[in-house]
């Protein structure tokens, strides 16, 4: 069996299959959005920060970042062509674009300041409390925003034209119902033109320069066993395999696979006239005097890239941290709006340095109250998902979000837990409620709060005006969702660490049954 | 089957059509003959199923409301995630039973709609009316998005002037509106009219607006050709939502049908020992002459099974 097809098509099987779990709306979708999720190294390497458990997430986390170790320790980064999906997108695009490529890749050489920098930089952010580069960065997140904010509103459209030729027959096609949020969607955008014309002209570029995942496989493959190898006898330099080699990992000259950046495509075994490349045991070239992969570092610039590190990590810690959460100013007393995160993320401050802003939970939130923030966490926490309950309510009986968060961030909870989970409290303002400012009745935040946490108490002229129980209250939002008055007379308050609600259980099965069956009229 | 019993079969079921078609203006006769149907049928003692046979054959059978060919829309009242047992939510086996004598009557499809409360995918699920719809032949059509509707002016509405409505109420030839009966905490009733507001996409507009004024004044645009009440287990505190220890629950084993769907409500506030006058959404619409409030001037047959 040849590598490089039997590469392409599983990788294009797993991208396929990616697509319909982010895409699809069903449980088989959201299942497989929970498994295959597990599988990515920033999110797993989130959820291995604890609480460890022997639940079904956490195993699965384990397990499959344990064999990407052990898999990039024998045979290198095959992830990076095999199972991102940032990746495998990147090779579909230069597959469709070859024709239109005749010459070969000009990949960047020497790329080892970069990526060094931006790993370090990330790690030393995500020790300093902020996720940010992290987050802007990590393969899984770039690509799983990418469907949340581009691909899955342009579903839209289609949608209705599909529903529209439908209709026609007399069947209903199920309406996507997914708008762009510009400040995110924007950024995705800008982040695909640049990403776009790099890949078209120099390969996976992403890949070798910036992607942190791939920089922390790639301390992992210097060593691996098997890998790429040129038999220098007989290479005949003819440079055929560096031209078609995506992450500029070899070096025809000096007859020299990079292991730390070849990915394992394939490719450069297809093109060797002379079949001089080929995969297998890595001799032990090390100990013949030879020079480990790579280059050498000159001192100079060595001393020149640690400054720069440092300036650019001072610039970013002080800045990401400088930026004070956005203020709301909404309730009556001119206070402040603390944001509400899902219930199972224990809090914000938890919930903000775990989250990997993946919006696989925004794409799946049946009631549309999860949505990217902006500044509600700050700079440090950029685009991680908000409860927004002007857009929706979190519906009593979900605990999807929980389920497919791939990070942790969100821990899996039961429907029992979850209905006692208090996210934040609702807070209700007299003075905007139309009840007091119209004098007609509404109740519509009554009428639809899961817990009698707003109940109406009767007011003048057989008017209910809403009172509420705090200690009722699970932040849910349905009030708040449901309230006419555009600037909100009742909202929920996020609260900083999620507290217990209490409940008042009753046996709701209990039906009294009428003996006397007559007719009241 | 070969061909001999084939051509037999073909020519009695052939027989068996033109018998049947012979026939039919004989029914005719008879139903004229019949005395007028009554203004409102209420059956009690039986399971949701059994009560609609009773109450629609009073009424002088399916094929009254539905012609052959015609396209049906009904909506039952399936706004919230919860089961039908807690009362919140229209049976399920009632809708299905209303959708085979559709079918039987020879309708060409019949979709069951609602634009619901609680995420769309739950509520199917949970109060068992995808599955029901589907068994008896029905569609589930969708009302989760504004793609679905259509911007109309209400004619005489004070207050609902335009809305955007779920574009069934104006496509379908028959709207049947199967509400659950149950207590509201706001309008106190909910029944066929407040049902009614399941068909629009802005319901926010109806609590900000004036909602009981609103909800009178919906089926000023149309009004269903049949009202099913659904009172077989009734919320008779805590609604609208209920499973909550605020909520009662009554097995009252009734059904209330009427093609007035005020004089539908007004029976069925009966239920909790109100007078019609104090729902305020009964007495404007009564006032817009949509239906009759007024229990002594109707022709009522009671049905006990």
């Amino acid at each position: 069996m040849r590598w490089r097809p039997l590469r392409r098509g599983l990788s294009l099987i797993i991208l396929l299959l990616f697509f319909y779990a982010l895409l699809g709306r069903t449980d088989v979708s959201n299942e497989l959005a929970r498994n295959l999720s597990g599988t990515q190294v920033v999110p797993g390497m989130m959820r291995l920060l604890g609480p460890w458990s022997l639940n079904r997430e956490f195993l699965l986390t384990f397990l499959s970042l344990l064999l990407i170790m052990v898999f990039t320790l024998f045979f290198g980064r095959v992830y990076c062509s095999l199972i991102c999906p940032l990746g495998i997108s990147q090779d579909c695009l230069l597959m469709i674009s070859r024709r239109l490529r005749a010459r070969g890749y000009k990949a960047f050489h020497n790329t080892h300041w970069v990526r060094y920098t931006v790993f370090f930089l990330s790690l030393l952010l995500f020790f300093a409390g902020s996720l940010i580069l992290l987050n802007l960065l990590d393969p899984f997140s770039v690509w799983s925003r990418l469907v949340r904010e581009i691909l899955l509103p342009l579903t839209v459209p289609i949608s209705r034209g599909l529903n529209t030729i439908l209709n026609s027959f007399g069947f209903y096609f199920p309406l996507a119902d997914f708008s762009f949020f510009l400040p995110v969607s924007g950024f995705v955008f800008l982040f695909l033109l640049l990403l776009i014309p790099f890949t078209l002209l120099k390969g996976r570029v992403y890949c070798s320069w910036i992607c942190p995942v791939g920089t922390f496989l790639g301390f992992f493959s210097l060593g691996s066993r098997y890998s790429v190898n040129i038999d220098k006898e007989q290479c005949s330099a003819c440079g055929f395999c560096e031209r078609v080699c995506k992450t500029g990992s070899i070096n025809a000259k000096e007859k020299r696979v990079n292991r730390e950046l070849c990915i394992l495509c394939g490719n450069c075994l297809q093109v060797c006239p002379g079949r001089a490349i080929g995969f297998g045991r890595v001799k032990k070239i090390l100990a013949g005097g030879e020079k480990g992969p790579g280059k050498k570092i000159s001192r100079r610039s060595f001393l020149k890239n640690l400054c720069g590190f440092f300036f650019s990590a001072t610039v970013l810690v002080s800045t990401t941290s400088f930026f004070p959460r956005k203020r709301r100013v909404a309730d009556a007393q001119g206070g402040e709006i603390k944001p509400a995160t899902p219930p199972g993320s224990l809090g914000i401050v938890r919930f903000s340095s775990r989250c990997v802003s993946c919006h696989l939970c925004i794409s799946k939130c049946p009631g549309k109250v999860l949505q990217p923030s902006l500044l509600e966490y700050g700079l440090s926490g950029i685009f991680q998902p908000v409860m927004d309950f002007k857009k929706g309510f979190c519906e009593y009986e979900c605990t999807l979000c929980g389920e497919i968060c791939p990070a942790g961030a969100i821990l899996p909870v039961s429907a029992e837990k979850k209905k006692t989970i208090q996210i934040g409290r609702v807070e209700f303002i007299k003075e905007k409620c139309v009840v007091e400012t119209k004098g007609t009745i509404c109740g519509a935040c009554a009428e639809v709060c899961p817990t009698h946490a707003v109940t109406l108490e009767p007011y003048r002229e057989g008017l209910g005006l809403p009172v509420t129980e705090q200690e009722l209250c699970i932040g849910c939002g349905s009030c708040e969702f449901a309230c006419p008055v555009p600037e909100k007379a009742i909202f929920v308050q996020g609260l900083e660490v999620h507290g217990t609600a209490k409940v008042i259980t009753r046996d709701f099965t209990e039906v009294l049954e009428v003996k006397d069956k007559g007719f009241p009229f | 089957m070969d061909r001999r019993e084939f051509i037999k079969r073909f020519f009695s079921y052939s027989a068996l059509t033109a018998a049947a078609l012979t026939l039919r203006p004989a029914g005719k006769l008879f139903a004229q003959e019949r005395e007028t149907p009554p203004d409102l049928v209420a059956v009690v003692g039986e399971t949701p199923g059994r009560m609609f046979d009773a109450g629609i054959s009073a009424l002088g059978g399916m094929t009254a409301f539905v012609k052959p060919g015609q396209v049906v829309m009904i909506k039952p009242n399936i706004s919230w995630n919860s089961p039908a047992e807690r009362g919140a939510t229209t049976n399920p086996e009632l809708v299905q039973r209303i959708i085979e004598h559709c079918l039987a009557a020879g309708a060409k499809r019949v979709y069951v709609v609602d634009n619901t409360i609680n995420s769309w995918e739950s509520c199917y699920k949970t109060t068992g009316m995808e599955s029901a719809v589907k068994s008896a032949g029905g569609v589930m059509a969708p009302a989760h998005s504004s793609g679905y509707y259509q911007k109309v002016t209400i004619p005489g509405a004070k207050v609902l002037k335009t809305t955007l409505v779920h574009e069934l109420v104006l496509e379908a030839e028959v709207f049947i509106n199967v509400p659950i009966l149950k207590h509201h905490s706001t309008t106190r009733l909910t029944g066929a009219l407040k049902n009614l507001m399941g068909l629009v996409w802005d319901r926010q507009f109806y609590h900000s607006a004036g909602l009981s004024q609103c909800i009178a004044e919906f089926p000023l645009l149309r009004t269903p050709t049949l009202n099913v009440v659904d009172a077989y287990t009734v919320m008779m505190t805590g609604g609208p939502q209920g499973g909550t220890y605020r909520t009662t629950l009554e097995l009252r084993k009734m059904q209330i049908l009427s093609t007035d769907p005020v004089a539908a409500d007004a029976a069925a506030t009966r239920l909790f020992n109100w007078q019609p006058e104090e729902i305020r959404h009964l007495v404007i619409a009564s006032d817009l002459r949509l239906g009759s409030r007024n229990l002594d001037t109707l022709k009522i047959k009671r049905i006990t099974l």
